[in-house]
């Protein structure tokens, strides 16, 4: 940690300008999002960014802080260790406003893919099932479960060079629901979903901007595998 | 004006908002259900920020009776009785339901039955939750499953005012503002959610989502809709403070002062000792939270505004078992709680007070329904945790149903014109004196005074204070310019979140000032007891001239009278499995 008592803060702005701001900066521990905040109350009340819940639930205020994706409200000022914070809206999605970005097209991912549990002749039960929490794919179910939806392995894989199609995070839901015992087209699901062609380090890339520490990469591998396995 | 119109049209973007558009689209495929979000939708709100739980009964030691006295003690015995029976008998329902057909899963024993955890006031262990992160769960499936059906959602569209027909009691849509155009879109719609997620950011300290402004509470009011025990503002006692930092206010869970955290003041005082020396920390929520307030109104907290919870003594295994996420975050603003005094503060959390609702979440206005935090009654003048997210789910549920069920015969209603034209007068272009950025500075200063007179301590003398001071910030936001493009204007947005931070402001200070007794949350300095012989509600209403009246209704005994409750309000009466360490939201 530095004890910086201010940054610079660059901020790409919705007509193509860079604006800069000299900063304070109450403490290491304080966050992009609070620099932003300062920003937007003191020096230009125009500028747009989203945020919400402010610990990292919600997944709006994700942004690219010095090119990598992160949560404006998780990422800590301190530990970047620079004097000059660069912060820009995510990349591969619709820029509104400033730092505001379209996420739709990480829900209607998921939606074009139809990821949404199918309860099938259980849908309608009164009665929750016995499931072991080790047992069968459970396990392997709960390390990809937590997603927010924030856009942020969207981007990851854009700049690594995805090609259009469903993003990791829709595919990420698609592999839990495939190992679901409790969805109705289960392994079916993967016959018509599009492969994710990505680079070793354009995967791990995913994994390490993903700020709920979701696997990615090894959902996408495991995926192809089991496409593979289901196609033979 | 832009103009739309649908047959159902939801305003909101969390857990009831999208539990009634899923129901109301499967209750009547064919219905044109628009779901609209200042925000985007299944993002913003509380539900998605739940750590604690969802209380239901489901083991067969417990049952609906316990859960029900529960949540009437928990109360303080001004609940309506008939939307608590509701709460409770139909939590099982939903829960099925967002497991099986929803695929939520909720964390299980080690044989594969479900997880049940305590939590405070409860006399039976019946939380159920997904680690610590039960909200993004439930909001994650949720809106997939909105999304599968294929609903029309209108992110970033935030409502103004209700639309009225011409005799003014029923609701013909809404006027709604687009951030993105700056433009006013007028839907007309048969029938209105409102379903917005109450004002607890009215404070300046929060543990809720900050975008929440009272935004369903205002609109309501607005168009003459009845809103009950608006006083009732539940403040969580150990909420984070991170230096100056947006993060400052959000909860520490109530596990850790479960588990024997001690509160200590700035001089290292356990300072419980003088407010509820028998129960010390382990006192609930609304008496530990008033008694950090005293503390700190005594100048015995820190530079800071705080107090310290210390949990050091449990040790970091047991801390980083117990709590890994509440360690995470502590460490990430500096403090190792093994080793380091966390220090907290009092946050405004819930607002059990709302809009007044029967139990299909019908509002007093005809083609209005309200369900979640801006309905209100359900919870009386205190939520016990757990309750909060259930009640999000039953109601929600309801709501959905409810609206599908009233469309089969109630047609649209015509708009009236003039009252259209009127909520739209104060979006016309005007110069204003101040600068465009003075709205966050007022939203600050509408926080302070929050904080100071219609928080956690009140009496008559800052209650009529607080009348002239939120005068003041209203003339003050009057000086605040509306652009001629309000397209893409945080300002702007800002001025209309507090606009309605005002009009909440008025009526919890009114409602503070009627209920001259303290109960549940609403603590009266002046008037310190309980008033043991008088249960009431307030309800208040905007009548077509301008004047907001008061008025006190008994509570209805339905289901239980106060002496088949007596004992202690709070703290349970009998424990099957006692609660060693709770757990809230």
């Amino acid at each position: 940690m530095t004890a910086r008592d201010h940054v610079t803060l660059e901020i790409a702005r919705a007509d193509g300008r860079r604006s800069r701001h000299v900063v304070p900066v109450a403490g290491a521990h304080m966050r992009v999002l609070d620099l932003l905040l300062h920003v937007r109350n003191h020096a230009d009340a125009t500028l747009g960014f989203r945020y919400a819940c402010r610990v990292g639930m919600c997944g709006v205020c994700a942004v690219r802080v010095n090119g990598t994706e992160g949560l404006a409200c998780q990422v800590a000022v301190g530990d970047l260790g620079v004097d000059t914070v660069t912060v820009e809206p995510l990349a591969g999605l619709p820029v509104q406003h400033d730092l505001m970005v379209d996420l739709a097209p990480v829900l209607n991912d998921l939606a074009a893919i139809g990821a949404a549990l199918e309860g099938g002749d259980a849908a309608g039960a009164e009665s929750l099932r016995t499931l072991p929490p080790s047992a069968g794919e459970r396990p392997a179910i709960e390390r990809q479960n937590g997603c927010i939806t924030c856009g942020a392995c969207t981007s990851a894989a854009h700049r690594g060079g995805g090609a259009a199609g469903p993003g990791p995070a829709a595919l990420n839901r698609a592999l839990m629901l495939a190992l679901d015992e409790r969805d109705a087209k289960g392994r079916k699901r993967l016959a018509n979903l599009p492969a994710m062609t990505l680079s070793d380090a354009a995967l791990k890339s995913l994994d390490a901007v993903c700020p709920v520490g979701i696997p990615l990469a090894a959902a996408v591998r495991r995926l192809q595998g089991l496409r593979a396995g289901a196609g033979g | 004006m832009e103009r739309a119109s649908c047959d159902v049209l939801i305003i909101g973007g969390g857990g009831a908002a999208l539990y009634a558009a899923i129901h109301c689209h499967d209750a009547n495929p064919r219905l044109d259900i628009m779901l609209a979000c200042k925000g985007l939708v299944g993002k913003s709100g509380c539900t998605r920020m739940v750590q604690g739980g969802y209380n239901v009964v489901l083991h067969p030691e417990d049952s609906f009776d316990q859960h029900y006295d529960d949540t009437l003690r928990g109360g303080s015995l001004i609940n309506d009785q008939e939307l608590a029976w509701t709460l409770v008998t139909e939590a099982p329902k939903r829960i099925f339901e967002l497991e099986n057909r929803y695929g939520c899963f909720f964390d299980r024993n080690a044989d594969g039955t479900i997880h049940q955890r305590p939590l405070a006031g409860q006399s039976f262990n019946r939380t159920i939750h997904r680690g610590d992160l039960t909200g993004i769960e439930l909001i994650s499936r949720l809106t997939e499953q909105a999304f599968a059906r294929r609903l029309r959602v209108v992110n970033d569209l935030r409502g103004v005012d209700l639309l009225l027909d011409q005799g003014g009691r029923r609701v013909a849509g809404a006027i709604l503002f687009d951030y993105h155009s700056g433009a006013l879109v007028r839907v007309q719609a048969k029938a209105v959610l409102l379903a917005t997620g109450g004002a607890a950011p009215l404070y300046r300290i929060t543990a809720a989502s900050i975008e929440k402004t009272g935004d369903g509470l205002a609109m309501a009011w607005r168009a003459g809709a009845e809103l009950i025990d608006m006083e009732m503002m539940q403040f969580h006692p150990t909420g984070l403070i991170a230096g100056g930092g947006a993060i400052t206010g959000t909860v520490l869970e109530e596990g850790l002062r479960g588990a024997g955290g001690h509160l200590l003041n700035a001089a290292g005082e356990r300072f419980m000792e003088r407010y509820d020396p028998a129960r010390m920390e382990r006192s609930t929520r609304d008496r530990v939270s008033r008694s950090e307030f005293m503390e700190l109104r005594a100048g015995r907290g820190t530079s800071e505004g705080g107090v310290f919870l210390d949990v050091r003594h449990l040790g970091k295994d047991f801390l980083l078992r117990s709590s890994p996420g509440m360690y995470r975050r502590c460490l990430s603003v500096g403090y190792d709680m093994a080793t380091d005094p966390v220090m907290v503060t009092p946050t405004a959390h819930f607002q059990m007070g709302g809009i007044r609702i029967d139990r299909d979440c019908r509002s007093s206005l005809l083609g209005l329904f309200a369900a979640g935090e801006d309905a209100g009654g359900v919870h009386g003048a205190n939520r016990l945790g757990g309750n909060g997210v259930a009640e999000s789910m039953v109601f929600g549920a309801r709501a959905g149903d409810a609206i599908a069920a009233y469309l089969k015969d109630a047609g649209g209603a015509t708009p009236d014109r003039d009252r259209a034209e009127n909520s739209a007068a104060r979006f016309t272009a005007a110069k204003g004196r101040a600068a465009p950025g003075r709205a966050y500075e007022l939203r600050a200063e509408i926080g302070d005074l929050a904080w100071q007179n219609l928080g956690l301590i009140r009496s008559a003398a800052g209650l009529d204070q607080a009348a002239g001071r939120l005068a003041e910030i209203e003339a003050a936001l009057a000086e605040t310019p509306v652009p001629a493009s309000a397209a893409r204007d945080p300002a702007f947005a800002e001025r209309l979140n507090v606009e309605n931070l005002i009009a909440v402001a008025r009526l919890i200070r009114a409602a503070a000032h009627e209920r001259d007794e303290s109960r549940g949350s609403h603590f009266r300095e002046d008037r310190p007891e309980t008033d043991a012989g008088a249960y009431y509600n307030l309800v208040q209403r905007r009548d077509p001239s301008g004047t907001t009246s008061i008025q006190r209704q008994a509570v209805a005994f339905t289901r239980r009278r106060p002496e088949d409750l007596a004992g202690d309000t709070v703290i349970a009466k009998a424990a099957p499995r006692p609660a060693l360490h709770a757990t809230e939201i």
